[in-house]
Parts: structure tokens; C-alpha cells; sequence
């Protein structure tokens, strides 16, 4: 039966739509307006370091309280708002259906409203910057007491504090999740269910495996974190005890909610991005992919092993010595599979007939800088090594090599890749190649000089370092000038991508099917693809990396080649 | 809108969404996916004996409301627990059709126990090795 | 109009799709009542005064809910054997017995929190926190969310079941049914973990 299209309503096509691509592009664009807000954020507190005292270009002056509110929404925003949508939903949602040969995700009606929890998390955290009081500053982790001030208040007030900057956080957060789980739940049945026939388990691309691994973690480790959050919300709103030792409660008990779900969340951000260096690297050296189901079983290795190691992020609340040790040598031993993952990719390129293309350079620059950040994690998670370091620049030097990396690098390769699959057209290439090396060089600029002011002590929650003479010596603050100044090059750099894509989105359909010769299902169909993906309905007859086949007249072979 | 083929029976949509849904014979295709009900290709459980099981279930609920009477504190815990999870086994195997289900299921269901398992795990020391009390006085 | 057949479309595990994702769905809701059930369990532990708060509950109308739930959960899945065999009217009655299941779940369960509030026990319960028992008034905290999440789950679980009815009327989703079923189920056996946690165990 053939794809009729109806008449569709402006309403129906591209805003309530249930058509996954939409869906994945109305994430996607969300999650680049976020990035937009939480850069902002960036900039004017790193502004604020590198220059205390000082009025800050479109913002003014920044206080001590607006200082914690902006670090901590960044840091919310870059993580939930920025990540999750992007990597997860975004890339998700748009090829999930198309790599695995289906017409659209399992239950559409539930993709439409995940996204449009999302963007009501979205507007409840904008949201909090102007209430009474201002948007929540006690860090993104969002411990009590900072976070649960309904038992400091002197004067509870139920409608003070249901409408504080705290409260709409933990609800912002909260709607986040459940739209996230309503993908995650789309995701999982969608593969499971829709598959393309011949698409069995060890044809499925990999993206969309670490796709589908990273929404099981999320599902799972989530959970306890909600009815914590819950906990949390009421503690702050109507002065229950959960998290007030006073009361009887713990505040311990709230960092081990908050991170049982706060560090597999890690590599729900990562597992895509992986995933898509592991789509783009065969492509690009005319390779397979090395190790293909050695991969799936060391992402399934580390799935495992990523609830088993939260602890680490609290080596210095006070845990119990005994379980520091169990979690210390869980956080190293979660480095194995990624390291082999990585080996894998690398004996992908060993020997390939590469191409240096835009998408390319992305992706083995996301695996330098992720390198950085991985080894530096190796010490902290030595909980020796964590009691110095905790809570000064180096952990956040350390977790924007990872994170940056992983959302940035991993959505410009991956927008690189696909966006011939969403437009019909290509990325100017030497504008490509500009915007690549300014972020690559800026964005050490701004976190490699970090290190060092980590380990000269200098601690990551203070607003103006110039009070404490031992810590503001010099180089250290020249350092601090540096990262600002490289950072705001990185975020003017941003905006040869997005002249980029406005002048390609003008030009013209290339009208080329598949431009980078890659063998997946994707670009079996048109591009952009029609609504209903597929017409006909291909059929699998290999894996996803058939490169540069002996036999075969060219070097790639996609999916629904049948064999000879 | 070309081939629409209504048939008597009871159709099921993919979903909602897809606007109406082009209507199949019940027995036109081997491999379709979720169109007709009741189904022989994925209605494929059986219906166990539920008046059965509720009756079980019950008799369960007496025992552990009983057992605080007969045993000891600690046994009658246990006790209490241990018809807890055969209660939650019974409605889980009969009244989810877990039993039915491919092992696919069972991983899931057990992998949920497996995370609890994990953080009550890692919790423990953390809140049950604390000085008991730890309320401050006035 | 359109038309979305996708013959190639296979499932491979043969397990419908809404079953799978009504699986997945209370798989999740599963670790969130998991981590509810932990952090009082963990609490249990480090207060052994929370039997004698634990005695204040009414074990009678707990009793009577778990009773309730169950022979709602057998209704629903004769309200599924109903809709197997297409018989619409059945299973509508059925699914209307469970519905009122839930009533009542919800009304003794408000006797009982009206009970409770009446003697001081609220969810700060300010009494026990000026008599000097924090830990006491913890207790109800636990008390009144564990009890309060799984009452948001049942009005849930009626709202579906009661949109469902509405949608079967002409014959059509009857798979539904058990889909809301499922759902039901879960409502009860969290029921079942949290009954011997907050009612039994003195």
C-alpha cells in the first residue's frame, strides 16, 4: 500500500506533529535555543571571574546570589536541556525509525506530548530567573539544605515557597524526566517492535543500540531519583523532614538519590555520542566497524557497571569508608569497557582509506578531547585523589573534557553528517572546517589552563577570587582571563555554524541520495525523507558496515543489498 | 485513500494518530503487526484459572495478617514478607500474564528488582550506621 | 486520509506493541516505587521506634483495600477474558466493577486519613514534632507519600480504565483492555509491598 499524504494544517504538520522527524527536529531546535541560553549564562559568570568587580557587556553587574543561580542553571540547563534533548531525543527520534526501516516510532501520540513536557520544563526553568528571589543557586546537584529552605525559612510560607526558584527547578526537572521517559519508552518498543524485516539484533546499527542501552539506563536509574525529587519538593514546600537530620531525616540520603540517577545520566549523554562516532568512523575510512558486537557487549558491560558507581561523586560527604573503596574500584573498572570501546574505534581507522571530511574531523576530535577528560577521571575516581581535588577547577575542567566533547563535538558531527539526511542539502565545507578548529582550539583555551587552577586549590564556587589572596596569586588569575576570553571566542565561534546552516538551507537540493557513500538504512530513503520514511519498505539482507566487500563494485554496500 | 477493505471483526489501529486505519482481512497477512483482535499470532497466552489464583491471593492476605498472632516478631516478618512476594508473583505470572510472556520480559522485570537491590545496596551503611540518635536536643 | 501499513514491519519478539510498552512503562513506575520502598526500608532499619508509629495505622481498612484491590484486579482480568472473546458489554461491566474498586479503595482510604489527621498525625505532624518526636513525625512523612504516590497511581489507573471504556464502546482497541489491566495490576501489587511495610510490621 502506497504513502498517501492528507492536507495537512500548519498546526498538525509542525507543531503538534507526530511525525518522528519533527519531533526530532523541534528537539533538537529546542535544545539549541537552550544551548543559546545556557552559553549565555557561560559567558557572563566566566565574565565575572576573569574580571570581578567589573560590569559585565549585556548583562551589568553580577551579585554573589545571581553568580550561584547563573553556574547552576548552566549547568542544569547544558545537562538536561542541551544533552538529553539533543543526543537523545533529537538524534533518537529522527533515526531511530529511519535506520532500523520503520515508518515512524512505536507510539507517535506519546512522542508529540514527551515533547511538549519538554518545552513546559523548558519554560518552568526560564521561568524560575524571575520569581521572588531568583533562580535556584545551590549548585545543580541541588543538595538539601540549599535546596529544601522550607524548614530554614523562619516564616514558612506555602505559596512563597511552592513559587521560589527551588520549587520550579524540582518541577522543570521533574516534567524533564517524565518526557524523557516517554521517549525512552518509544525507543525501546520502537526497536524492538518496528524493525525493517531482516533487521535482526546484529544488523541494527550501532547508534541505535547505544541509543536504546542509554534510554534503559536512564529508565532505571531514574526512578528513585523521582520519588526523591518528590521528597525534596515537599521538604521545600511544606517543611516535611526527609532530608533534615534535625527532623530525623538525611541529607545524605538525597546525594545518593541524586546520583544514582546523576551519574548513569553520564552515560545516557554519552552513549549516543558514541554511537554516532561509531556510524560516522566506518564511513569516512571505508572500513567495518571493528568489533561490532564486542562493542554492543562492552555498551551492555558498562551499562551494568554505571549503577554500581555513583558513590564516587561523594567521597567527601561523609560516606562510609568501606563503600569508598567498593565504589573507587567500580569507577575504574567502567573505564574498561570505554577504553575498549574506543580501541575499537581506532582499530576502525587503522588502515582505512580516510576521508577528512567535516563530520570526520568532528568526531576524532571528540575522541582526543574525550581522551583528556577520561584520564583525568581515572584520578578522580581514586577517592585518595577526589578528597584533594573535589570541588576545585579541576573536576570542572574534567567533566567539560568529557561532557563538552560528548554533547558538542558529538551533535556537530553527527549535524554534519545528517544534515544532507534532514535537508536534501550539504554544509559549506571550509566554513566547516573553520568552525571545527575554532571550537577545537578555543575550547582547550578554556579548560586546559583549568586544571591547573584546580590543583593550586582554587574552588569552583566562588564568585570573585580576588578576596583570597592565596588563591587569586598569579598565573592563576591571568589563567582565569584566558579561559574567559577563549570562551567567548568559543561562543562567537558558534555563529559560523549557524551562518552555515542558514545559507545551506537556502541553497538548492543537492538532490545526491546517499553523499557520504554510507551503507545504512537511512539513506536508502529520499532526503529529506517523505512522511512514511520508506516507499517500498526495505529489506535487510546484511550488517550496517559493509565497506569496501572484496566482491562488491564499489566500496560500500548498504543494508538492503541482497547477498550474491 | 486507495485500498480499503472493511471487514466484519474487530480491528485494532497502530495507533490513534495514524488518522484512520486502512482496515485488513483478518487472515490477509502472516506478518502484520498488531492490526487484528483478538489475534492468534500475539494473543498467544492462555488464561489461567483467575478465580483460582483471587482465592489463593486471599488466603495469602489471612496468613499474613495471622501470622503476627502464632510466631515470634522476626518469624512472623519474614513470614509476612515471604507471602508478600508470592502474593506479588501471583498477580505478576497470572493476572500480567508474565508467564506467557518471551524472557525478554523477565530480564526487565528482574532487572528492576537487580537496580533496587543495587542502591538499597549502596545506601545502607550510609543511613542505617549512623548514630541512632541523631535528633538534637532543645 | 493515509494509510500506514508496513508489511515488512515484523515483530520479532512476538510481543504486541502496546504490551511491550505497557511492560516498559510499569517497569519504570516500578523502580520509582523501588526507590520510595528503599528509603523507607533504610529508615526502618535506623529506627526501630517506628513500630509503635507503624501501630497507629489502621490495619482493618488496610486490610479492606488489599481485599478491595485484588477483587478489582480480578475484574479487570475477566473485564480482558471478556474482551478477548469480543464481547464489548461484558468487559464494559467489568471494567466498571473495578472502577468502582477504585471508589472504594479511595474513599476508605480517606476515612482512614481522616482518622489519622484527626489524631495529630499529618504530614508534618506538628504534634509529634512539639512533643519532641521527630523521628515519630517522620514516619507519617513516609506514611503519608508512600501512600499518597499509590493513591495518585489509583486515580490513574481509574482515569485510563474509565477513558478506555469510553473508546471500546464501538468495539474497536479492545486490546486496550488488558493493557489498562496491566496497569491495574501494578497498582495492586505495589499495594501489596507497601500493606505489610506500613500496616503489618509493628
Amino acid at each position: 500500500m502506497e504513502n498517501t499524504h492528507h492536507k495537512q494544517s500548519f498546526w498538525s504538520k509542525y507543531v503538534f506533529s507526530t511525525d518522528h522527524k519533527t519531533i526530532g527536529t523541534q528537539y533538537m531546535i529546542m535544545g539549541m535555543i537552550m544551548a543559546g541560553v545556557g552559553g549565555y549564562l557561560a559567558y557572563v559568570f566566566r565574565y565575572n571571574l576573569a574580571f570581578p568587580g567589573k560590569s559585565i557587556p549585556f548583562y551589568g553587574m553580577l551579585g554573589p546570589q545571581a553568580y550561584n543561580a547563573f553556574v547552576t542553571i548552566h549547568g542544569m540547563i547544558m545537562v538536561f536541556w542541551v544533552g538529553m534533548p539533543v543526543l537523545l531525543s533529537a538524534f533518537g527520534n529522527y533515526l531511530i525509525p529511519l535506520m532500523i526501516g520503520s515508518d515512524d516510532m512505536a507510539f507517535p501520540t506519546v512522542n508529540m506530548m514527551s515533547f511538549w513536557i519538554f518545552a513546559v520544563s523548558a519554560l518552568v526553568l526560564i521561568a524560575s530567573f524571575f520569581v521572588p528571589g531568583g533562580a535556584f543557586g545551590g549548585g545543580w546537584t541541588m543538595y538539601p539544605p540549599f535546596s529544601a529552605g522550607g524548614y530554614l525559612d523562619p516564616n514558612p510560607n506555602f505559596f512563597k515557597a511552592l513559587f521560589s526558584g527551588t520549587s520550579l527547578l524540582i518541577l522543570a526537572v521533574a516534567l524533564e524526566l517524565v518526557a524523557m521517559l516517554m521517549g525512552g519508552i518509544n525507543f525501546l518498543v520502537t526497536t524492538i517492535n518496528k524493525r525493517a524485516k531482516g533487521m535482526t539484533a546484529w544488523r541494527i546499527p550501532i547508534i541505535v543500540w547505544f541509543l536504546n542501552i542509554a534510554a534503559v539506563i536512564f529508565m532505571f536509574s531514574v526512578g528513585p531519583l523521582v520519588a526523591g525529587a518528590f521528597m525534596l519538593l515537599f521538604d521545600n514546600v511544606l517543611g516535611t523532614g526527609f532530608y533534615d537530620p534535625h527532623r530525623g531525616g538525611d541529607p545524605m540520603l538525597w546525594e545518593h538519590l541524586f546520583w544514582f540517577f546523576g551519574h548513569p545520566e553520564v552515560y545516557v549523554l554519552l552513549l549516543p555520542s558514541l554511537g554516532v562516532l561509531a556510524e560516522i568512523l566506518p564511513v569516512f575510512s571505508r572500513k567495518p566497524l571493528f568489533a561490532y558486537k564486542t562493542i554492543i557487549y562492552l555498551a551492555l558491560a558498562s551499562a551494568f557497571l554505571s549503577v554500581l558507581v555513583w558513590a564516587h561523586h561523594q567521597f567527601v560527604a561523609g560516606i562510609d569508608p568501606r563503600m569508598a573503596t567498593f565504589f573507587s574500584i567500580g569507577t575504574i573498572l567502567i573505564s574498561i569497557p570505554f577504553a575498549g570501546i574506543f580501541l575499537a574505534f581506532m582499530a576502525t581507522l587503522w588502515g582505512g582509506a580516510i576521508r577528512m571530511k567535516v563530520p570526520m574531523m568532528w568526531a576524532i576530535g571528540f575522541i582526543g578531547l574525550f581522551l583528556v577528560g577520561g584520564l583525568t577521571g581515572l584520578f578522580l575516581g581514586s577517592n585518595t585523589f577526589d578528597i584533594y581535588a573535589h570541588d576545585t577547577y579541576f573536576v570542572v575542567a574534567h567533566f567539560h573534557y568529557t561532557l563538552f566533547p560528548d554533547i558538542f563535538f558529538g551533535f556537530f558531527a553527527a549535524f554534519y553528517y545528517w544534515f544532507p539526511k534532514f535537508s536534501g542539502k550539504q554544509l559549506n565545507s571550509s566554513m566547516g572546517k573553520w568552525h571545527f578548529w575554532l571550537t577545537f582550539i578555543f575550547f582547550n583555551g578554556v579548560f586546559f589552563l583549568l586544571f591547573f587552577n584546580g590543583l593550586a586549590g582554587q574552588h569552583r564556587r566562588i564568585n570573585d577570587y580576588s578576596s583570597f589572596s592565596l588563591i587569586s596569586r598569579e598565573p592563576y588569575q591571568t589563567f582565569e582571563q584566558i579561559a574567559t576570553i577563549c570562551a567567548i571566542g568559543l561562543m562567537l565561534t558558534q555563529f559560523i555554524f549557524i551562518f552555515n546552516v542558514v545559507k545551506s538551507l537556502r541553497k538548492v537540493k543537492t538532490g545526491v541520495k546517499n553523499p557520504w557513500e554510507a551503507t545504512t538504512l537511512e539513506w536508502v530513503s529520499d532526503s529529506p525523507p517523505p512522511h512514511g520514511n520508506f516507499n517500498p519498505y526495505p529489506e535487510v539482507f546484511r550488517g550496517a558496515y559493509d565497506y569496501s566487500l572484496p566482491d562488491a563494485e564499489v566500496d560500500f554496500t548498504p543494508q538492503n543489498t541482497p547477498k550474491a | 485513500m486507495t485500498s480499503t477493505i472493511v471487514t466484519p471483526g474487530i480491528h485494532v489501529g497502530l495507533e490513534d494518530s495514524h488518522g484512520p486505519v486502512s482496515f485488513q482481512p483478518i487472515h490477509s497477512s502472516p506478518d502484520h503487526d498488531n492490526v487484528v483482535y483478538p489475534n492468534e499470532a500475539t494473543d498467544y497466552h492462555g488464561h489461567p484459572h483467575y478465580g483460582r489464583v483471587l482465592i489463593t491471593l486471599l488466603l495469602l492476605l489471612g496468613v499474613s495478617l495471622t501470622v503476627g498472632y502464632v510466631f515470634s516478631p522476626g518469624i512472623a516478618i519474614a513470614l509476612i514478607f515471604l507471602t508478600a512476594l508470592w502474593k506479588v508473583t501471583l498477580v505478576v505470572r497470572n493476572f500480567m500474564h508474565l508467564k506467557y510472556e518471551p524472557l525478554f520480559i523477565y530480564i526487565a522485570i528482574a532487572a528492576v528488582a537487580l537496580i533496587i537491590y543495587a542502591f538499597f545496596f549502596g545506601v545502607y551503611p550510609d543511613i542505617t550506621a549512623v548514630p541512632r540518635d541523631v535528633t538534637f536536643p532543645h | 486520509m493515509e494509510t500506514k501499513q508496513n508489511h515488512l514491519t515484523i515483530p520479532i519478539i512476538k510481543i504486541p506493541q502496546g504490551r511491550l510498552g505497557t511492560w516498559v512503562l510499569i517497569a519504570g513506575e516500578l523502580v520509582i516505587f523501588g526507590g520510595l520502598i528503599c528509603c523507607y526500608l533504610l529508615f526502618r532499619i535506623r529506627y526501630p521506634h517506628w513500630g509503635a508509629m507503624a501501630a497507629h495505622t489502621n490495619t482493618f481498612i488496610g486490610a479492606l483495600n488489599t481485599v478491595v484491590l485484588l477483587l478489582s484486579s480480578y475484574t479487570i482480568v475477566r473485564a480482558h477474558g471478556a474482551a478477548v472473546k469480543l464481547d464489548v458489554a461484558k468487559a464494559r461491566l467489568w471494567m466498571t466493577c473495578t472502577l468502582l474498586g477504585g471508589v472504594m479503595f479511595l474513599v476508605d482510604k480517606s476515612i482512614e486519613y481522616a482518622h489519622e489527621i484527626s489524631e495529630g498525625f499529618t504530614f508534618t505532624s506538628p504534634k509529634l514534632v512539639a512533643a519532641g518526636d521527630h523521628v515519630g513525625s517522620l514516619f507519617w512523612s513516609f506514611y503519608y507519600i508512600m501512600t499518597g504516590l499509590h493513591g495518585a497511581h489509583v486515580l490513574a489507573g481509574m482515569t485510563a480504565i474509565f477513558i478506555v471504556m469510553m473508546q471500546i464502546r464501538k468495539g474497536n482497541n479492545l486490546h486496550r483492555v488488558e493493557l489498562v489491566g496491566m496497569y491495574w495490576h501494578m497498582v495492586d501489587l505495589i499495594w501489596i509491598f507497601l500493606f505489610p511495610l506500613l500496616y503489618i510490621a509493628k
